[in-house]
């Protein structure tokens, strides 16, 4: 089973890395969301019974877990280093207008509550409404006016005048 | 810059995330043997130190009985004993079943449920887990005070003669006074106790998981 679920992970690790860059701004945070979420899928791993796309599981988990997670409550636990390069991003190919483009998204996401900032990072993968039904628990339409609220919000960040 | 600038920016980071090497599976089964620091496992945890607690009262609680029967020589009825022994027995079992069944059940399937029913469920397992460590406490109350009342009761009759004899009124107001004072401390700590887990180790979590379960609700509203 463990090697199952280990294979599935690096085979869509990409989605745990994507919400890390959505809920932290810093590496050491990433780091640090990036095992809590691989441990709670790894506990919560013995409950996927397949009748969801894997991919939409691992979102439900990464979410529930980058939600509730207390950057300021975690300093007395020993953490695992990641020696991958994964987590060094912005010092790879110092590309200066990439970087400042990085930012520019990193800065508007931010100002985005836990729950909405879940409900853009689907909507930036471009799932469908149905998806982003599935793994937020809210109905489409619902989506639908939550990500037409949420462009609005980011509209108005992106051009203040 | 626009939204479409956005979705473009948020492309060019994951074509760039692509090129880059991933986590290796031998680093991913290195982490997933690490402990979490969620809320999940923070409240898991406080799960526990508070039933730690409530069993640490408990002995508290009869150290006190013992003290009341072995050094003030005062007899607790049979009636009081099961009282005190039956809650604390009950209490136990109950919350140790509650700390089973959330470290078994809960925890595997809240974090893969769908955020709003997760979230639900959260605040739903910390609800129960209140309202039980309530009824702990309260019980434990409850016994302290009978335990105390009924010594108060012992006393005075025990001291009638003492009054009637020798007029030693002031034995009796210290006696009743020490009573007072234990009913009053047992009161206290039963009710810091209860404030003191559920501030100091649940409260900012409730207040957290509230304030998601409202944003979400007022979404699907």
């Amino acid at each position: 089973m463990k090697q199952e679920f280990l294979d599935n992970i690096s085979e869509h690790q990409k989605i745990i890395h994507k919400v890390c860059s959505v809920y932290c701004a810093d590496k050491e945070c990433r780091e640090d969301l990036f095992q809590e979420i691989l441990v709670q899928l790894w506990r919560a791993y013995p409950s996927f019974k397949g009748e969801a796309k894997f991919s939409t599981w691992m979102y439900r988990v990464a979410f529930n877990t980058a939600i509730t997670y207390f950057k300021k409550e975690k300093r007395n636990v020993s953490t695992q280093s990641i020696e991958s390069e994964m987590f060094y991003i912005s010092d790879e190919g110092k590309d200066e207008e990439f970087e400042e483009r990085i930012e520019f998204l990193h800065r508007a996401i931010s100002t985005l509550s836990s729950i909405e900032k879940s409900i853009i990072l689907l909507f930036l993968e471009e799932k469908k409404y149905d998806e982003i039904s599935e793994i937020m628990g809210i109905t489409q339409n619902n989506v639908r006016v939550k990500i037409s609220r949420i462009k609005d919000k980011l509209k108005k960040i992106m051009n203040p005048s | 810059m626009e939204l479409e600038d956005l979705k473009n920016n948020w492309k060019a980071l994951s074509e760039k995330e692509d090129r880059i090497e991933k986590v290796s599976v031998k680093e991913l089964d290195g982490i997933i043997h690490t402990k979490g620091v969620t809320q999940f496992a923070k409240i898991e945890k406080s799960i526990r130190v508070a039933y730690i607690l409530v069993v640490l009262f408990w002995i508290l609680q009869f150290a006190l009985d013992f003290f009341i029967v072995y050094y003030m020589h005062v007899k607790l009825p049979l009636f009081l004993s099961i009282v005190d022994y039956g809650l604390a027995v009950l209490c136990s079992v109950a919350l140790l079943s509650f700390v089973y069944k959330v470290n078994k059940i809960a925890w595997h399937t809240i974090p893969s449920s769908q955020v709003k029913s997760s979230i639900n469920k959260f605040l739903f397992v910390l609800k129960k887990f209140k309202r039980s460590y309530f009824f702990c406490v309260f019980s434990l109350l409850l016994s302290g005070a009978l335990g105390t009342v009924y010594s108060i009761y012992e006393s005075i009759i025990e001291d009638r003669n003492i009054i009637v004899n020798n007029g030693d009124k002031l034995f009796l107001l210290i006696y009743i006074v020490t009573s007072i004072i234990i009913f009053v401390t047992v009161f206290f700590l039963a009710r810091r106790l209860y404030v003191w887990v559920f501030d100091l180790l649940f409260g900012k979590h409730m207040t957290r998981l509230e304030e998601l379960n409202e944003e979400i609700n007022t979404i699907a509203q």
